[in-house]
């Protein structure tokens, strides 16, 4: 009956283990700084990482430079310090890279400052241009003195007429300066900063233009005047069928040579932007034709002239070629083994546009790309995150005369990849994972066998310990009527003929060490004892003094004694008489117990 | 159990509520407690309902003799309170972001003094948590130029989010006295502890404690008074060191007890 | 002292230990849970089994033992194959 208050207090015990574990279970994770972000109220610092500190620092100064750089490159270009301008557009370049670098690390991919650095960036391209620009006019000043020298006048009026197409471009470009004008110094006035650089560089930038407007005004009229080979009426005529046109607008460009013998072909050249694209063949009657496509075309001026055989020049005609907005649609993203489908279409009116490069971006950064094909139409497979993300595409053209544009944001949500056991796809999709999985259960199988088999070793088969020799095999009945009270300290197996038994090598001898043996056990069972292999004859006597058969007992030790240790030879019955008392002993035991 | 004194986690306010306790602060359950003489400062921290209108004007009283009242929250709710004293302080309970940030996260606003006012002096900035931000009053603290309002919610600058510099604490003459705002109780907790150069929210925390001579701290509506029992009990394991070496000294000792009992049985 | 209860109870206490302390620290994560009690119950059962006899009562300990070891093979791979899909 004393098993009572201890079944009792392991079921209390057992019970409060499984309360405890049932009021959490709802919630398996109770806590970590990161399962407790903290209420509207605030958040928690110890799941927060340290920003860098000193990004945001940067800002204002990076800023400021910025705006000081285009001062002191468009003085350098106007005073024609090429080396110091390229310096400073070198410097320029650096810092504007820097902007652009912390713009995407703070995330700050939208907003005014974005606008800032969107325009800032229109401005290196312009004062790029601009240096290019005015290098080149510059060699054409040094190379018309040469050639007026020299009296090349067909040399003279192509550098003329190359000079002409980088004035407009040059208007063009201060044009376009002027655009950021009002982005720039908002921002600067914002933060605080001198923005007198800035402005400096936009009344320089005028006078560039101006300067080169006058000059080349000059030449054109000295060009007209002193006379170029065939002056008058061009001997070679040119005309353009429309002024303005955009985005895939063909511009026909129509010309006639008069100086033509009939039936004999001719080849004119034609420039387009000083650049020339073409040699083509004239008709019988000295008229020829070409139809531009405008596609990569820049926004603006674009002046064309055509030569005939290097000394017949035309006329100079111009197009200008304007923006035209495009609109970027964007379906609904699907989702399909973990990565996200986009699929769209980009048209400037109704007209696709082509192999434009797409943007797809999720909160703002890039995280793919994607051309436009012929149609306009558009697809990528984009890698995201798991989690919700706010995506779009979006359009910008650096060669075309396309507006940016941008579609619809989408929300998307990537499911986290089930790991594991879990998700059987997932596991199966990645023969490693199988792998792992394996190779995992077959090491822990393996640990598992080798446990119990460690065990087993030390389990030989259980010796028949109520059992004498010479007796009757154990029948299993028997074995189950042993006591088994289960009350901590039933045995089940037992090591037997260990040191103890070896050592005996007379076989009578033996047979008294077995019977040792056995009533040995057989005590100790009956007392549970719980280390029976430990006992000598003398204690297996004093144990059982308590016992009904403790004479017996003592009786067949001390007699085994004498036999085992004395060394001297025993007498047969007197062997029979140590073995009955054992016999006593054990019937002793059997008997009033059951 | 947020703000509150006796929750020593991250959002509670149990280490600011210890210094309080070293200082002799003296803890009021309603404005009619509040002493005379002019001398003192009231901080009333997260309140978490709003005032009558009789302990308004009680407040006003006590403001109007010369004591400062340290008014900390971020609720909209407690512009009725601010109107009452008779100060032109607003709170806006917007989503003040900003780049300069302590922790990476949006809500972690760095703030820089402002103007010349005592509260702010010899503090080169605070860490706010999720502020809201005030309108009017002499500006104490405010954030850099690259802070905005999240309007939408996505943490980052948007198209019509513009950047400008927000007060988060500011000042207000009322009579003889001073009213200070704070647009964000949650720079005090315990998780803001121990944060910074030089744990600069508590020195602010304590350049308030010391500003005047008599300290007081409002208890009856503060969110900083919620004290159920059961955190008692959780505190006392929680928050000592020696308990838990008790507990782990009791484990040890059992267990060995279990293990030599196992041997000599041996 | 009957072995067979101090058993039970040297086990029900360190599952409770186990979990007071998971409660404490307020993460009750179930395989690690797991793991501490197959650890409790190895070093239980080799303790009440000396090498020279097992007590009738934990002949299928064993088995249970084995299957564990097993399980806690499968919680391994798991967790190699979350670091791995991260």
């Amino acid at each position: 009956m004393r098993r009572l208050p201890a079944l009792v207090v392991s079921g209390i015990l057992v019970l409060a283990c499984l309360l405890l574990i049932g009021l959490q279970a709802g919630s398996p994770l109770l806590y970590s700084p990161r399962s407790d972000p903290g209420g509207a109220d605030h958040s928690n610092p110890a799941a927060l990482e340290r920003a860098r500190e000193d990004r945001a620092a940067q800002v204002l100064p990076l800023i400021s430079d910025l705006l000081d750089s285009p001062g002191s490159l468009v003085l350098n270009i106007k005073s024609g310090d090429f080396e110091y301008a390229a310096r400073d557009l070198q410097e320029y370049r650096q810092i504007s890279r820097s902007l652009d670098t912390l713009v995407i690390n703070l995330d700050m991919t939208e907003g005014e400052l974005n606008e800032f650095r969107n325009a800032n960036q229109q401005n290196l391209a312009i004062l790029t241009e601009l240096f290019n620009g005015t290098g080149r006019w510059n060699e054409l000043q040094t190379l018309e003195i040469r050639y007026r020298d020299s009296g090349d006048s067909q040399m003279l009026t192509t550098i003329t007429y190359e000079g002409e197409a980088l004035r407009r471009r040059i208007q063009d470009l201060y044009r376009d300066y002027l655009e950021q004008d009002q982005v720039m110094r908002d921002t600067g006035e914002k933060f605080g900063l001198d923005t007198t650089g800035y402005g400096q560089s936009v009344i320089d930038f005028r006078e560039i233009v101006s300067q080169i407007d006058r000059d080349q005004h000059e030449k054109m009229t000295t060009l007209q005047t002193t006379g170029t080979p065939g002056t008058g009426p061009y001997r070679l005529t040119l005309g353009i069928d429309r002024q303005r046109v955009s985005y895939m607008d063909t511009v026909r460009i129509e010309g006639l040579l008069w100086e033509h013998k009939k039936d004999h072909p001719d080849e004119v050249d034609l420039f387009i932007d000083s650049r020339k694209i073409g040699s083509i063949p004239t008709k019988p009657d000295g008229s020829f034709s070409y139809s531009h496509l405008v596609e990569h075309d820049r926004e603006g001026t674009h002046t064309v002239f055509a030569v005939y055989s290097g000394s017949v020049f035309s006329e100079i005609r111009t197009f200008f070629v304007e923006t035209s907005g495009t609109s970027l649609d964007l379906k609904t993203p699907s989702l399909h083994n973990g990565r996200v489908a986009f699929e769209g279409v980009l048209l400037a009116g109704s007209t696709p546009v082509r192999f434009a490069p797409i943007e797809i971006l999720a909160e703002g950064k890039r995280s793919g790309t994607a051309r436009t094909g012929e149609d306009g139409k558009f697809s990528s497979d984009v890698k995201l995150s798991p989690g919700s993300h706010k995506v779009h595409a979006f359009f910008s053209a650096d060669t075309s005369p396309l507006a940016p544009s941008e579609s619809a944001t989408y929300e998307v949500f990537v499911p986290e990849p089930s790991p594991g056991i879990a998700g059987e796809d997932g596991l199966l999709a990645n023969p490693y994972y199988a792998v792992i999985l394996a190779a995992s259960l077959c090491a822990s199988g393996f640990g598992a066998f080798l446990y119990l088999r460690r065990q087993r070793v030390g389990l030989s088969p259980p010796i028949p310990v109520f059992h004498l020799p010479g007796e009757r095999a154990p029948d299993g009945a028997d074995n189950e009527n042993l006591p088994d009270l289960d009350d901590g300290g039933t045995v089940t197996g037992v090591v037997p003929y260990t040191g103890e038994a070896e050592a005996v090598d007379t076989v009578p001898s033996g047979d008294l060490s077995s019977l040792f043996s056995a009533l040995r056990m057989a005590v100790a069972r009956r007392l549970a004892f719980l280390y029976p292999l430990s006992l000598t004859p003398r204690e297996l006597c004093a144990m059982c003094r308590e016992l009904p058969f403790r004479a017996e007992v003592c009786r067949f030790t001390s007699g085994y004694e004498q036999v085992m240790y004395s060394g001297a030879s025993v007498p047969d019955d007197e062997r029979d008489m140590i073995g009955s008392a054992a016999r006593s002993a054990m019937e002793g035991m059997g008997g009033p117990d059951h | 159990m947020e703000y509150s004194r006796y929750n020593p986690e991250w959002n509670g306010t149990s280490r600011l509520f210890q210094e309080m306790i070293e200082r002799d602060a003296m803890m009021v359950s309603g404005f009619h407690e509040l002493p005379g003489g002019g001398d003192a400062l009231l901080l009333i921290l997260a309140p978490g309902e709003s005032y009558a209108p009789d302990e308004i004007g009680l407040l006003r009283t006590f403001l109007e003799e010369g004591n400062i009242v340290v008014l900390v929250s971020d609720k909209e709710r407690e512009n009725l309170l601010i109107s009452g004293l008779g100060s032109s302080i607003r709170i806006r309970d917007g989503n003040l972001t900003s780049i300069d940030r302590f922790f990476d996260h949006p809500s972690s606003v760095l703030a820089f003094p402002a103007g010349q006012d005592p509260l702010g002096a010899g503090i080169s900035r605070i860490v706010l948590n999720n502020p809201s931000s005030l309108e009017g009053g002499e500006p104490v603290f405010t954030s850099s130029l690259l802070s905005w309002i999240d309007a939408d919610g996505d943490s980052r600058l948007g198209r019509d989010e513009t950047l400008q510099r927000f007060s988060v604490i500011a000042a207000d003459r009322v009579g003889e006295g001073v009213l200070y705002v704070i647009a964000d109780p949650s720079i005090f907790i315990n998780g803001m502890d121990a944060i910074g150069m030089d744990n600069e929210n508590y020195a602010l925390a304590r350049q308030i404690m010391s500003a005047r001579p008599r300290f007081i701290v409002e208890q009856g509506r503060s969110r900083t008074a919620y004290a159920p029992e059961a955190i008692r009990v959780v505190n006392l394991v929680k928050d000592s060191t020696i308990t838990k070496m008790a507990v782990i000294t009791l484990i040890f000792l059992v267990g060995s007890i279990f293990v030599i009992g196992r041997w000599k049985e041996a | 002292m009957m072995k067979k209860h101090l058993a039970i109870s040297a086990l029900a206490g360190w599952v409770l230990l186990v979990s007071g302390f998971m409660i404490l620290a307020r993460t009750l994560d179930l395989e690690i849970f797991f793991v501490l009690w197959l650890i409790g119950i190895l070093i239980i059962v080799e303790l009440v089994s000396d090498h020279a006899a097992t007590p009738r009562y934990l002949r299928y300990q064993r088995l249970v033992i084995a299957s564990g070891v097993i399980l806690f093979g499968a919680i391994v791979a798991r967790k190699i194959l979350e670091i791995l899909a991260r």
